[in-house]
C-alpha cells in the first residue's frame, strides 16, 4: 500500500480549494468548519468515539449539543443503524 | 472487529461481522436513529434538531480502521423522504458528499476500495426506512471492481467507456442523456430494469469531475429514481453501486458510473437469486433489456 496520494497530492482537478484530506487529525472544535466545494463541513466526535460529519450548503444547521454528545448515557442513546 | 476469509472455490473474500446481528432492525417510526434529536427526548445518532447531510461511522461496521471502513450517509433529516423525493440542490450536495468520503477514505493505507452505496427497501434488506446510504472503505480490491478491470484488460481499453459508445451506437436501450451523462439498461442486465448512469467523458472517480458534471450526475440519478418510482407507481426498491477506480496504490485506472439493481421483475413479484444464479452463476432474464429500456423510458417520460 505504499505510494499513496499524499495530503498534499490529492487528485482534484477542479481547481476549487484544497480539499480538507490534509487535516487528517480531525478538528475537536465543531464551530468552525471546513470549506469543501459548495458545503460547510463540521466535524463531532460521538460519545463513544464515532466521527459524525455534518455537511451544509449555509450556516443554518443548529445543534442540539456542544462538540460531543458526551454528556448523554450511554442507556439514554438509541439503538444504532444498519 | 470483523474477520476476513478466503474462499477458495469461489475465489474470494468472505468478512465475518457477526457483531452485526445485533443492529437496528426495522424499528418503529417513533425511534429512528437516523432521525435528528427532538428536544428533551433521548438523542439519536444525530444529536442535530435539523440537519441536511450528515456522515457517521457505521455502529455496526463490517470494517473498520485498522483494516478498512463503514460509514452511513443520511440523506435528509426527513424521515419520509426518499432520494428521489429531494430537490435537486439536495442531490447535487450529495454528490460532493460522496466526492469527499472517496478522497478522505480513499487516502487511508487501509482503505483500497470507497463502495459508495445505497440499499433501499426491505426486498434489498433494508433494516431502516429512513433516506440514507452507506459507504463502505475495504481493505481489499473486492471481486466486482476486480472483475471491472478485467474487462478492461480484456476489451483492451477502459471497458465503461467501450460499452458505453456500443449503446449510444445501438440506441435501442438507452434512457436518456444530459450533456455530461448518458444512462442505459446494458445489453446483458442481469436484473429486470438494471439500469447503469456513466459518465461520458473518462472520470476515473468523482474527484476528477469538473463542479458542473456533479451538478448533471445529480440531475440523471433524480430522473433515474423517480422514473424507477412510477415504473409501477410504488417506490422501488433497488440497489445503488456507485463505481469508481480504486485508492490502492499504484491504482488501475476506474470509470466512474452507477449501477442499479432493482429486484422487482413486476409490480409485485421478485426476481429471485436462485438455482443457476447462486450454483451455477447464470443470471435467467425475464425481460429482455429492450423492452426494459422502453418501459424505462417511458416512465422516466411520466415522472419528469
Amino acid at each position: 500500500m505504499d505510494g499513496k496520494p499524499g495530503p498534499s497530492e490529492e487528485r482534484d482537478e477542479t481547481g476549487l480549494e484544497a480539499a480538507p484530506v490534509a487535516s487528517r487529525e480531525r478538528s475537536s472544535d465543531p464551530a468552525r468548519p471546513e470549506r469543501y466545494g459548495p458545503l460547510d463541513v463540521t466535524r463531532m466526535r460521538k460519545e463513544d468515539g464515532r466521527a459524525l460529519i455534518v455537511y451544509s450548503r449555509t450556516e443554518r444547521t443548529e445543534r442540539t449539543e456542544s462538540a460531543e454528545s458526551a454528556d448523554v448515557p450511554r442507556e439514554h442513546q438509541r439503538p444504532g443503524p444498519a | 472487529m470483523s474477520e476476513l476469509r478466503f474462499n477458495e472455490l469461489r475465489g474470494e473474500p468472505v468478512a465475518y461481522a457477526i457483531h452485526r446481528q445485533d443492529r437496528t432492525f426495522l424499528p418503529d417510526r417513533a425511534h429512528c436513529p437516523l432521525d435528528p434529536t427532538r428536544p428533551g427526548e433521548p438523542p439519536t445518532e444525530i444529536p442535530l434538531e435539523s440537519f441536511e447531510i450528515v456522515v457517521f461511522d457505521n455502529r455496526f461496521p463490517a470494517f473498520e480502521a485498522p483494516a478498512g471502513a463503514a460509514e452511513v450517509v443520511v440523506y435528509t433529516d426527513d424521515h419520509d423522504a426518499s432520494l428521489a423525493s429531494l430537490p435537486i440542490e439536495r442531490v447535487e450536495a450529495l454528490m460532493w458528499v460522496w466526492r469527499h468520503r472517496y478522497q478522505e477514505l480513499g487516502a487511508r493505507e487501509d482503505v483500497e476500495y470507497v463502495y459508495i452505496f445505497e440499499n433501499r427497501g426491505v426486498e434489498v434488506g433494508v433494516t431502516l426506512h429512513h433516506p440514507h446510504g452507506q459507504i463502505y472503505g475495504y481493505p481489499f480490491l473486492p471481486p466486482v471492481p476486480a472483475l471491472e478491470l478485467a474487462a478492461d484488460a480484456r476489451l483492451g481499453r477502459c471497458a465503461p467507456c467501450v460499452l458505453l459508445a456500443r449503446e449510444r451506437a445501438d440506441g435501442r436501450r438507452l434512457l436518456f442523456e444530459n450533456d455530461a451523462v448518458s444512462a442505459y439498461v446494458p445489453e446483458a442486465a442481469r436484473w429486470p430494469y438494471e439500469a447503469h448512469l456513466a459518465m461520458r467523458v473518462h472520470r476515473p472517480s468523482l474527484t476528477d469531475c469538473e463542479p458542473r458534471e456533479l451538478r448533471l450526475l445529480a440531475e440523471a440519478l433524480l430522473a433515474l429514481v423517480r422514473g424507477y418510482d412510477a415504473l409501477f407507481e410504488r417506490p422501488l426498491p433497488y440497489v445503488m453501486a456507485v463505481h469508481q477506480a480504486p485508492t490502492c496504490a499504484g491504482s488501475p485506472d476506474g470509470h466512474l458510473h452507477v449501477e442499479f439493481y432493482p429486484p422487482l421483475r413486476t409490480a409485485e413479484k421478485l426476481k429471485y437469486l436462485a438455482g443457476s444464479e447462486q450454483g451455477a452463476g447464470t443470471f435467467i432474464g425475464d425481460v429482455l433489456p429492450e423492452e426494459a429500456a422502453e418501459g424505462l423510458r417511458e416512465a422516466i417520460e411520466r415522472a419528469r
